[in-house]
This record gives C-alpha cells, sequence and structure tokens, in this order.
C-alpha cells in the first residue's frame, strides 16, 4: 500500500503516512488515503470530474487546501471521489492541479467510514526519504 | 516524563518552566492521570501555558486528551488586552455540544415501542449530506440563521420560546457576523443544518437511573424512570471551514508569531486586531449554526415522539432541558480581568449552572449543575465528556462491530449506527471512565451531579 494509518498517534484523530516516488505522488497517495479513510470506495463510479488549481505560500499549506478540497466537495455538493490525479505541481511557487473523479453520495449504495471534520497541521511532515517522499499528518474526525 | 507536583487527590501542578508565563494545572485523578500521560496533551497544556496574556494557569480537565494546539478538555484564559483568540483553543467543531429532551413518559411506557421509536429517529434524522430531515437554505437564509441562531428557526415555527430559555446563551452569540464567513464555509454548511454528522456524534434515549439531588431535578422537571433524548453534535462543515479559514489569515497577517510557536495549530490572533475580532464574530456565527443545527434535531426527534406515542409536545413533555456548547471562545470577565476563555472539550459550569456530562457509547451520563469552586478553580469550566484513551484506529483493531453491538445488547441498549465501523470506534473501551470523570469534578466542587442516566437506545452517527 502506498498509504497506512498510523496508531497511537492520535488519539481522536486519524494518523496517515503516505508515500510516493516523487512529491506529485506522494501527494496523490495522501489524497488516496483521505478518500479511502472517508468512504469505501469499491462502490464508487466516476461519472463527475472536478479541477482542482490551487496555490499556496508553502508546501505544507498547498498540501492542507489541496486535501480540503476533498471535504468542501462532499459537504458542498455531496460529491464522493474514487481516483484522484494531480497534474502538476510546482514546488518552487508552490501550486497545484489536480483532477478528482466520483460521483454525487448515495447512502443506499456507498459505505460511509469516517466524517472527517478538517485537515490539520499537527505531525505534518513531508520529508525525502530513501524510498521516495513521505507525507504524514492528522486529520480530525 | 513531565513534572507534575501532587496539590491534592485531584489537582496536579505543572510548574511554570522555559517559556510557560504560567503554571499548568491538571485536574484529576491518579488514575485518569495516568492515562493522560500516555499522550501528547501534557506537552499541548505546556504550549497553552506559553500563551501571551494567559491569566492565572492553563488548566487540564479530567477527560483531558491530545488534540491539536491545545489539549481537549483544556481551558486557557487569555486576556482581551494583552492576549489573544486562538481557532485551535475552540476545536474545528465550534460549538460542538449536547442538549437534552425531556419526556414525561417513563421507560415502562417506552419500552413496548423503542424499537419503532428508533427506527423512526434513525429514518428522520440523517447523518450527512443529502438527507431529507436536513433544511435546505439559500445563502442569504443561512447568513440570516447565521445572525440568529434559534430565533431563526422560532420565527420559521420550528423553535418554541423554551428551547431559547433553556439554551446556553439563548440560542445566539449577538457578535456574529455571516459576513465574516467565507463562501467556501456558507457553501459546506448550508445542505447540512439538521444533520448529526459521524464519528461521535450521537442521538442517545436515556432513562433517569438515579435521582441525586431531588430538590433540583424537581425543579428542573426530571424524575425517576423518566425518558430523554440526548443529542451530541456541531457546527459541521460550516464551522469546520470556519476554523481552517482562519488559522490560515492568521498564518498570513501574524507570520512571525506563528513561526515562534512550537505548533502551527497553536496560531492565535492578538487581542484588538482586526483579524481576532473577525473570526470571533465568525465563530459566533458558526456557534449559532450549531444551535440552530441541534435545535433542527431535536424538532425532528419531537416529532418521532409525537408519532410513535401519538401525543403532542405539551401532553408528551417535549421540553428541552438544556443546551451546551464545549467547543467554544467567550468573553468573560474573571477576578477583574477580561478574557477570551476558551474552552475546548469543557462546559462552562458558573456556580447553578446547568450542565451535561455525557459517557461514552454504552455508558451513563450525568446532569450537573456547576459548582462553587469552579469560579477560582477553573474560570468557570468543567469536563465535558469521558475524553478519549485508544485511537480509532487502534479500537478498530480490538473491537469489531459485532463485538460492540454483542456487548451493548447484553447490557439491553440497542444500536444503530450509520457506518459499519462507527460503533467499534466508539465503543466505551476507547473511552476514560465517565464515572471517575464525574468523582473529580464533583471532589473538586467544580459540577455537582444531580441525576445518573443510563442509555436505553443509541444512534451513532
Amino acid at each position: 500500500m502506498p498509504y497506512e494509518y498510523l496508531e497511537n498517534e492520535a488519539t481522536a484523530d486519524l494518523a496517515i503516512r503516505a508515500i510516493g516516488m516523487d512529491l506529485r505522488e506522494a501527494f496523490e497517495n495522501t489524497a488516496l488515503a483521505l478518500i479511502n479513510a472517508m468512504f469505501d470506495t469499491d462502490k464508487v463510479e466516476e461519472q463527475e470530474i472536478k479541477l482542482v488549481t490551487r496555490e499556496a505560500k508553502d508546501l505544507k499549506s498547498l498540501l492542507y487546501d489541496f486535501l480540503e478540497d476533498v471535504l468542501y466537495f462532499h459537504d458542498a455538493e455531496g460529491l464522493v471521489f474514487k481516483t484522484v490525479s494531480v497534474e502538476s505541481l510546482n514546488e518552487e511557487e508552490p501550486g497545484i492541479k489536480a483532477v478528482f473523479k466520483g460521483e454525487v453520495f448515495n447512502p443506499e449504495k456507498h459505505e460511509v467510514k469516517n466524517s472527517v471534520k478538517a485537515i490539520t497541521y499537527f505531525g505534518m511532515k513531508i520529508k525525502n526519504t530513501n524510498k521516495g517522499v513521505e507525507i504524514e499528518l492528522t486529520v480530525d474526525l | 516524563m513531565m513534572n507534575l507536583k501532587k496539590v491534592s487527590d485531584f489537582e496536579w501542578k505543572m510548574p511554570k518552566t522555559g517559556s510557560m508565563r504560567v503554571d499548568g494545572i491538571v485536574y484529576a485523578s491518579e488514575e485518569l492521570l495516568n492515562v493522560i500521560r500516555n499522550d501528547r496533551t501534557l506537552e499541548q497544556l505546556q504550549n497553552m501555558a506559553s500563551l501571551p496574556g494567559i491569566q492565572k494557569h492553563a488548566i487540564a480537565l479530567p477527560d483531558a486528551h491530545q488534540g491539536y494546539g491545545f489539549c481537549i478538555g483544556g481551558v486557557a484564559a487569555l486576556s482581551t488586552k494583552e492576549g489573544g483568540i486562538s481557532p485551535g483553543g475552540v476545536g474545528f467543531d465550534i460549538n460542538c455540544g449536547v442538549r437534552v429532551l425531556k419526556t414525561n413518559l417513563t421507560l415502562k411506557e417506552v419500552s413496548p415501542k423503542i424499537k419503532d421509536l428508533l427506527d423512526s429517529l434513525f429514518k428522520k434524522i440523517p447523518s450527512g449530506v443529502g438527507s431529507e430531515g436536513a433544511l435546505k437554505l439559500s445563502i442569504d437564509e443561512l447568513k440570516d440563521l447565521l445572525e440568529k441562531g434559534v430565533n431563526y428557526l422560532k420565527q420559521k415555527g420550528l423553535a418554541v420560546e423554551n428551547d431559547i430559555i433553556n439554551c446556553e446563551n439563548n440560542g445566539c452569540m449577538k457578535e456574529a457576523n455571516a459576513e465574516k464567513v467565507s463562501e467556501r464555509a456558507l457553501n459546506r454548511g448550508k445542505g447540512q443544518v439538521g444533520t448529526l454528522g459521524s464519528g461521535n456524534h450521537f442521538l442517545d434515549i436515556h432513562v433517569v437511573d438515579e435521582i441525586i439531588d431531588e430538590k433540583l431535578c424537581k425543579k428542573f422537571g426530571i424524575f425517576k424512570n423518566q425518558v430523554n433524548a440526548m443529542i451530541h453534535c456541531g457546527s459541521r462543515g460550516l464551522g469546520h471551514q470556519v476554523a481552517s479559514d482562519y488559522v490560515r489569515k492568521i498564518e498570513n497577517t501574524f507570520p512571525n508569531i506563528v513561526n515562534s510557536l512550537p505548533d502551527r495549530e497553536l496560531a492565535y490572533a492578538p487581542s484588538n486586531s482586526q483579524v481576532a475580532i473577525d473570526y470571533f464574530s465568525a465563530m459566533s456565527a458558526s456557534a449559532n449554526y450549531a444551535w440552530a443545527n441541534r435545535q433542527l434535531i431535536m424538532n425532528n426527534a419531537r416529532d418521532c415522539f409525537m408519532k410513535v406515542f401519538d401525543g403532542s409536545i405539551e401532553s408528551l413533555g417535549l421540553e428541552l432541558f438544556y443546551d451546551v456548547c464545549h467547543n467554544i471562545a467567550k468573553i468573560e470577565t474573571h477576578e477583574g480581568v477580561e478574557c477570551f476563555v476558551h474552552r475546548k472539550g469543557a462546559t462552562k459550569s458558573f456556580p447553578g449552572d446547568k450542565v451535561i456530562i455525557p459517557g461514552s457509547m454504552g455508558t451513563n451520563s450525568y446532569l450537573l449543575v456547576g459548582g462553587d469552586n469552579s469560579m477560582s478553580k477553573t474560570f468557570g469550566s468543567t469536563a465535558h465528556g469521558a475524553g478519549r484513551v485508544m485511537s480509532r484506529t487502534k479500537a478498530k483493531k480490538e473491537m469489531t462491530p459485532e463485538s460492540v453491538m454483542k456487548e451493548m445488547s447484553s447490557k439491553g441498549i440497542l444500536l444503530k449506527s450509520s457506518t459499519r465501523m462507527g460503533a467499534a470506534e466508539e465503543s466505551e473501551h476507547a473511552y476514560k471512565d465517565i464515572e471517575e470523570v464525574i468523582r473529580v469534578s464533583k471532589s473538586l466542587g467544580i459540577a455537582k451531579p444531580i441525576a445518573k442516566l443510563r442509555p436505553v437506545a443509541v444512534i451513532n452517527g
């Protein structure tokens, strides 16, 4: 798995660790970890597409905003995603373009796993390792 | 290990060192303290104690556990002159809180129909988006609700006068300004008024198991074997977005402050800055949203009771006991100093105030009143619940939904959960002992239990 959920890191919350060959893939896998923590995505179909463009003053803020879009589109438009693809990611002037695919949530069809309230900076790490780029963060449940 | 000095059986002092401006105080029994030591609560308490303008001491209550920035079960009063206000000191779920709806029905009367009641409630009270019981609001209507709170619902015939009288702050913080709430937050909130959310949010049916203070129970209309409903939820996506928005605004406006903090989530807006005023206005609007949310859920619950027991609000005694918020900052004057009192996972408990402390799933809950010592010890606050001890991830590994179901049913408690794993995550084994939390509150004189409630049916959001 390109991501895992960590025990004992966060008493009331959910801690995620994701890894990717590069930053782009690490962002992608972190978003996937988030999406899969929220829903059972097996039955989610790719019927709707959301293009997300974000800029921020640093990488951590960028990650925060990018992940927050998953929460936003669920609350505001009732969307549940299945896939995410990061089209471009600029480290120098932090910016991201990504495509989320999914459909409108249907309680008869989709299983909710966790309701994520917010992304947090708590314990957020973006670091290079010999396996690639590793991201850790905690989301508030 | 963090150095704590025992002051009394229920009070432990973390002496001021390093960047701390005041001492930290943990109000807990030795048993609870040993649990509190297991995560980063004490480190977070130390960080709270380093904030500018902090008065007297930073506080961790008996149910304290690790949060982000401030610990949960934490209280910090920052001067409105030399201190500031911190979204991380309020929590992401602004005005997460609890209310209790009374009935005049006894368990004997309810038992034969308890399953119908639970099914009806489960159907009528949605956990999330796209559900029927939620109010559909335009952005303008939502803004009106944000500024009026429960009063907005009263105008729509969805609340009665007593619902306002029996709600903390009368269901409205007047400082609310909807213009300070972002479009993004408004969009997240417009379809969610009347939804429970999931995770630790719930709607329980309880029976009054023990009358502890006869006089006060009589005054408040609480009697032995009485059935009532308890609702626990908050400001949903709107409040979460407001919290995120303002952490970011503070970072952008005061980068030097944020960079000097040991944890980004401690970010605060200095008193009298425009950002502080804006956050307080937006937080107040979110608080109003949460009160309206719990009101609408209660109103839907009333409909269920009226349908299943064929009566009216009056004939079934469907009155609000009280509604408390446990994630909020308020402007209060303590010992002559006006402060932003941050209560994060903490309940206002001024002497005589009604207080509700819910237990974890399947355990007792308590109705209390604020104690005489709360003003001198805790800025008029007490605990907000049992407080977690086990991460959700770990709880799911150690308990299956089936084992939790079985345990609940062996106690005679009906359970419905909107998510399959939710029940396992919320198992009582993942929480501290509520009885111990109540015992500490009582012994310290910060809150006094008046009645014990035992759960009979649970809807886990």
